[in-house]
């Protein structure tokens, strides 16, 4: 029978879970200022290149 | 709505009054942690007992009102939405008290427009502006806490009101009701509002936790990185410097870092919980997050051509400003790295167009930021697609309308109806409260058109960047203008006509 987890256990899971979701948050937001300004800089150096 | 159904209205706000109090003794503790806050108009002994008076005064009304009402039916729609829209201009009397007996504020109308501000976290001010070493800059620690805290706090409440309530309120507007329940999509947050208060919370401490930290290690002192990440967090925009983020002269890291805590502030809390547990897919699919990566593209790309261009900017300063009043405009915080912080004077009317249209737009649902929302103008972007596709497929042709948020949800009709009043009350709104603002113009001053609309657009969609219109020396119609602006954007306006209509006899 599978033991049912602590209460720690479950605290912990929570904790890493939580901790990982803002991690990966903030490196999602990073990565989409990335993108954000990448795409913005190729479209403005062909902007300047036509113009 | 008859006199009888006011007593749980006064009976709640009482309780909330009681809240509040509590709240104000936290500027007191700060003002003691800053024994030597002899900047600008005064000190902390001074200030200790402005806050004092007000938490007692808070504490007196608010016991006054919850004690003498005994017996109270049960909260019915009606009494929510009569709720929702008296508490905030309730609750702004007793928070500006501080800013008007400290001194800060000359006369309590430019308090409680800064008490409002703050509460619907917009930032837009008259006493705290001014540039470089002005306004804020020179409010002792513990006023500037209490801006802070009241922005955070509105953020808070905002969350809670348009979860709770305006979602129990069935028969509110549609649209309202379906952005409410973006929320109650994941099974994290429960139905119960005991449950549902803690966890938002919960998690709105551990967000501040986590930007107050991002700030700091961006380059914030202490005290700075709590207050910008409880503004940046309610999407509200107040700082503690006169000229917002400027202040930093273009520090790279302390820009990022703001961003960073506007992006969050403005992302659905249902999508966060998400994303928390477990789910990190949902940040790539979700149709709010890729509709503001595609909007902010878009808009930077924009004003970045326009200000490289025809504009005197070189291509990394065209990028650089662009990207940051997009994302500051569209996450409506309203921070700005324009010294001194009125626009026009660095930027093209194309440009300050652009971001009344941010504005207008706005963040995601179910978080702190205002507008008219992501996922109803993805809807209507849909909704085009979906017509032209009714009109030229066969009529036998059955295809689903529908959009993902955590699930797929199909749209009826009615909803997207409803998406349009809404739509069309709002905009509508902004052009009335800018024709008010051109109004008042005259010899000494005029109010152009674009800024003026730049300006209602600003309050009604809580942002608070400003074209130099709000300041101290403003007509006192523009100041009350801007103040129910704000007021009403905040409830997202359908409620505020309830209310009112509530009182007529047809609906008795």
């Amino acid at each position: 029978m599978p033991r049912r987890p602590t209460n720690i256990s479950r605290i912990a899971r929570g904790i890493v879970s939580t901790i990982g979701g803002i991690v990966l948050e903030v490196a999602v937001i990073l990565w989409f200022i990335v993108l954000i300004l990448g795409s913005a800089s190729v479209a403005l150096f062909l902007w300047q290149l036509v113009g | 709505m008859g006199l009888k159904d006011f007593r749980i209205i006064i009976k709640v706000i009482g309780l909330l009054l009681m809240l509040i109090a509590i709240a104000l003794l936290v500027p007191i503790a700060v003002g003691l942690f800053y024994p030597n806050d002899d900047v600008g108009m005064g000190g902390s002994y001074q200030t200790f007992d402005d806050f004092l008076f007000a938490s007692a005064l808070a504490a007196a009304v608010g016991a006054a009102c919850f004690f003498s009402i005994r017996k109270v039916e049960d909260m019915g729609i009606k009494h929510a939405i009569a709720l929702t829209v008296l508490f905030l201009p309730v609750a702004s009397l007793f928070a500006a008290l501080p800013f008007f007996s400290s001194g800060i504020s000359p006369n309590f109308l430019d308090a409680y427009f800064e008490s409002i501000s703050g509460w619907t976290t917009t930032g837009l001010t008259t006493i705290a502006g001014g540039g470089h070493g002005m306004g804020a800059d020179l409010f002792p620690h513990s006023i500037n806490m209490w801006r802070h805290l009241l922005q955070f706090l509105g953020g808070i409440s905002v969350l809670l009101i348009s979860i709770i309530v305006l979602t129990q309120a069935r028969t509110g507007s549609e649209s309202i009701t379906m952005v409410a329940s973006e929320f109650s999509a994941t099974d994290r947050v429960r139905p119960g509002i005991m449950s549902t208060a803690k966890t938002l919370f919960t998690l709105m401490l551990l967000l501040l936790f986590v930007s107050a930290m991002i700030l700091m290690v961006a380059g914030m002192d202490p005290f700075d990185a709590v207050t910008h990440a409880m503004s940046g967090l309610a999407t509200g925009g107040f700082s503690t410097h006169g000229d917002s983020i400027a202040h930093y002269d273009n520090n790279l890291a302390i820009e990022i870092a703001t961003v960073i805590v506007m992006i969050i502030g403005s992302t659905n809390f249902a999508v966060h919980l998400t994303v928390f547990s477990g789910n990190y897919r949902e940040l790539f699919k979700n149709v709010e997050s890729r509709a503001f990566l595609i909007l902010v593209i878009a808009f930077t790309i924009g004003g970045a051509m326009w200000m490289s261009t025809l504009g005197d900017a070189d291509t990394n300063e065209a990028l650089q400003y662009s990207f940051y009043h997009v994302v500051s405009a569209m996450t409506t915080t309203g921070w700005t790295i324009v010294p001194g912080g009125i626009l026009p004077l660095f930027f093209s009317p194309l440009f300050i167009f652009m971001l009344t249209i941010c504005m207008l737009v706005g963040g995601s649902s179910a978080s702190t930021s205002g507008g008219i929302r992501q996922v109803r103008v993805v809807l209507m972007a849909k909704s085009l697609w979906w017509h032209i596709k009714k009109s030229l497929l066969p009529s036998t042709i059955v295809f689903p309308r529908s959009y993902h948020h955590i699930i797929k949800k199909t749209v009826t009709d009615t909803r997207m109806a409803d998406i349009y009043l809404f739509v069309s009350i709002y905009l509508l709104t902004a052009l009335l409260s800018s024709a008010v603002i051109m109004a008042h113009s005259d010899g000494a001053q005029t109010y152009s058109v674009e800024s003026s609309l730049f300006e209602s657009a600003s309050a009604l969609s809580s942002t608070g960047m400003s074209t130099g219109i709000t300041n101290i020396t403003a007509p006192v119609g523009v100041k009350i203008m801007l103040m129910i602006d704000m007021w009403v954007g905040r409830i997202d306006i359908i409620p505020v006509l309830l209310f009112i209509a509530s009182f007529s006899r047809k609906f008795r």
